[in-house]
């Protein structure tokens, strides 16, 4: 099977999309894997042995020819052409699209191939249309300001029916700590001299310890500011790539590196500074711990020289560490938490939520409710005494029972919304502000008090954001959001009734001295 | 166009003028040839422009192409000057052997030459002065009168409205 892989944004996502890559061939063996990329991406080639052919999409000339206007734009559509025909003359099994833009869409177009998985665009009629919910979901949950639930490599896996390939490259004799100090976005940086501090003090704690600050040539300047030229390692992706195979650790912000790391197997400290966001992006299979500051300055170098002391030293290797709340159903099993908060258990409960909604298409796959149950409460309940299980129960069901309500309450502000689409234009205009109106204060209060399933309501929130002409209009803009809002909370009421079933009909034989869930202070809920 | 070019000596060097107007700078006209091609550097498509070939709009005293003549390895370099004198003096004072000259009188027939190799365009502005509108119009004829955007808006794009569309999204 010869199968042509989209892979047209930055190089780290083109690291992230070679895990899902790696996950493919490991389900499909004999397949011949070509991948089309940016030409600023050309770098990672000698990194991913696995792929057979790259082929190059030249963004960076299309941009100058178009916009520099250096040449005719028909030179433009030429190289587009002649790449669409070499690309045909492959005559390709399956392409794709792991993208998901209008570009890699319009692309799919043009492409021939016997197969299509992922976003595809017609010129014609260039509305999105999605295979499944998880597609569905990326598009509107991947935006910059929007939160996800899931990292964005499983929904990749999800939505194309890729088990992950979690196996890590075992290496035992890995050595020394690199540093990759800079990001592309000032805003994402920790600090020069925070991370020049961390150094000296790592280096005075452990002075036989092969310390190296990694950077790109034309960060060399930025560096030498703070660094002496002799522990600089600047390099190319590939001589990076050599570097995080053999070292114990790579503290760095939110860049590419880290992805590098992660096909490498390199155990990552990540500092997500500014507006990165973990749950999206997040180095996705290596041993990663996070440090997340409110405010760059806030993240102190001892608080960093500390957790880096601390994975040196206590660290089981390969073990992850931190709370991953985008772990598919397998992780969880394989992760036996022994401390976790109520905020993190409601988290992951409404994770298997959507989990059961986005995959309703592939009903077959999964697990039913009463077992995903279980194997959540095996994960993440056991141990809490009774009264704790009791008052978890409470929870659940109180919570439950409220959300229910209030979609309900919503749920009659849409029917409303649907008789006033079949009235007279004129009687209907005054109504529709109200009811709109009233839709945006729901949707605003309920924000507001379940801020733990906030995302639940951002599909909603933006169709929301203008009123439309017509009723009719408003039933067509709200359609998707509404589908989401209702059949979560049938899921969600399913799942819970199934809990607190599980809680009480187990509450008698718990008696366990292990860890105790904490119960926040936050009033959060299912 | 004839003798419409000037010649005078400013600083140890003899420079055209058209209609009175220089054509380079007086001072330093290496130097701005040097600042020139800096700054034309920066606008080409690095890949692309490899397998194209590049056309001069505007000769004047000649110091910018000789240098961009130095800096390009196999493309063919086209000139377009509309005063023959100025082409005349150039292959007088330099042995340059791989540049192809186009005057005034063979307008058309550089179009025709080169219209489907879509050459990479390098205007020399100083050197229009006095023969802005032959320039102006041949610049339009090989960048196009549109850009994306105007073409994108445009509704007989047929078959190629996909590949637009590409293109499209490539400068959003």
């Amino acid at each position: 099977m010869k199968v042509l892989v989209l892979s047209l944004l930055r190089v780290g996502d083109l690291f992230m999309h070679a895990a899902w890559m790696k996950s493919f061939l490991a389900q499909h063996s004999g397949a011949q894997l070509h991948v089309l990329m940016n030409d600023s991406s050309e770098g990672a080639v000698s990194i991913l042995p696995f792929v057979k052919q790259f082929y190059c999409f030249q963004r960076n000339d299309l941009q100058k020819i178009l916009v520099e206007r250096a040449q005719h734009p028909r030179r433009a559509l030429q190289a587009v052409e002649n790449l669409v025909d070499d690309l045909n003359s492959e005559n390709y099994d399956l392409v794709v699209n792991l993208t998901h833009n209008q570009l890699s869409g319009y692309l799919m177009n043009v492409i021939t191939a016997k197969k299509y998985w992922g976003l595809r665009l017609n010129s014609e009629y260039p509305q999105a249309k999605f295979e499944n919910l998880w597609l569905s979901y990326l598009n509107h949950h991947y935006s910059e300001k929007n939160g996800s639930r899931f990292h964005y490599v499983d929904i990749l896996h999800r939505a194309f029916g890729i088990s992950a390939d979690r196996t890590h490259q075992k290496i035992n004799d890995r050595r020394g700590i690199l540093i990759q100090p800079l990001t592309s976005d000032p805003q994402k940086n920790w600090g020069l001299a925070q991370f020049a501090e961390l150094k000296n003090l790592l280096q005075s704690l452990m002075p036989g310890l092969p310390i190296k600050i990694l950077g790109a040539p034309f960060e060399r300047t930025d560096l030498e500011e703070c660094f002496r030229t002799e522990d600089l390692l600047i390099c190319d992706f590939a001589t990076a790539a050599g570097h995080l195979g053999r070292a114990e650790l790579l503290i760095s912000g939110d860049t590419s590196l880290i992805h590098l790391a992660s096909l490498q197997s390199c155990p990552v400290l990540g500092l997500f500074v500014g507006y990165a966001d973990p749950q999206k992006t997040a180095p996705w299979n290596t041993p990663v711990t996070l440090m997340r500051p409110m405010e760059q300055k806030s993240l102190s170098v001892h608080q960093v020289f500390q957790q880096t002391v601390s994975l040196l030293t206590h660290q089981p290797r390969g073990e992850t560490s931190m709370t991953t709340a985008y772990l598919t159903q397998n992780d969880l099993l394989r992760l036996k938490k022994q401390e976790v908060s109520l905020e993190e258990i409601l988290f992951e409960f409404e994770s298997e939520a959507w989990t059961f909604y986005l995959d309703q298409k592939h009903l077959e796959s999964v697990p039913p409710y009463r077992t995903t149950v279980r194997l959540f409460s095996e994960i993440y309940l056991n141990g809490p005494l009774e009264s704790e299980r009791q008052s978890l129960a409470s929870h659940f069901l109180a919570s439950s029972e409220a959300i229910s309500a209030q979609v309900e309450k919503f749920l009659k502000l849409v029917q409303q919304l649907n008789i006033l689409s079949t009235s007279g234009p004129e009687d209907a205009k005054g109504s529709l502000t109200e009811v709109w109106l009233q839709m945006k204060e729901w949707n605003n209060a309920f924000c507001e008090q379940w801020v733990q399933y906030r995302d639940q309501n951002q599909r909603l929130s933006r169709a929301l954001e203008n009123q439309p002409q017509t009723a009719f209009e408003g039933i067509r803009k709200l359609k998707g959001a509404i589908i989401e809002i209702e059949s979560l909370a049938i899921v969600r009421e399913k799942l819970c009734s199934e809990l607190v079933g599980y809680l009480k009909e187990n509450l008698s034989k718990v008696n366990s001295q292990k860890g105790l869930p904490h119960v926040g202070k936050t009033e959060v809920g299912l | 166009m004839l003798d419409r070019i000037e010649w005078q000596t400013k600083n140890l060097m003899t420079l055209p003028f058209r209609e009175g107007r220089a054509l380079c700078s007086q001072r330093d006209p290496r130097r701005e040839a040097t600042l020139w091609l800096q700054n034309e550097k920066k606008r080409w498509p690095r890949r692309l422009a490899e397998a194209s070939p590049f056309l001069v709009l505007g000769l004047g005293a000649g110091f910018h192409v000789e240098l961009l003549s130095s800096h390009l390895s196999k493309q063919p370099l086209h000139v377009f000057e509309s005063d023959q004198e100025l082409i005349t003096k150039f292959r007088e004072r330099t042995s340059l052997q791989n540049i192809f000259f186009w005057s005034e009188s063979e307008k058309m027939e550089l179009k025709a030459s080169l219209h489907q190799q879509f050459p990479v365009v390098v205007s020399f502005r100083p050197s229009w002065q006095g023969a802005e509108s032959t320039f102006i119009e041949l610049e339009s004829y090989f960048l196009g009168s549109q850009n994306i955007k105007q073409i994108l808006q445009n509704e007989n794009l047929s078959e190629e409205k996909t590949f637009w569309r590409i293109l499209g999204e490539v400068v959003k």
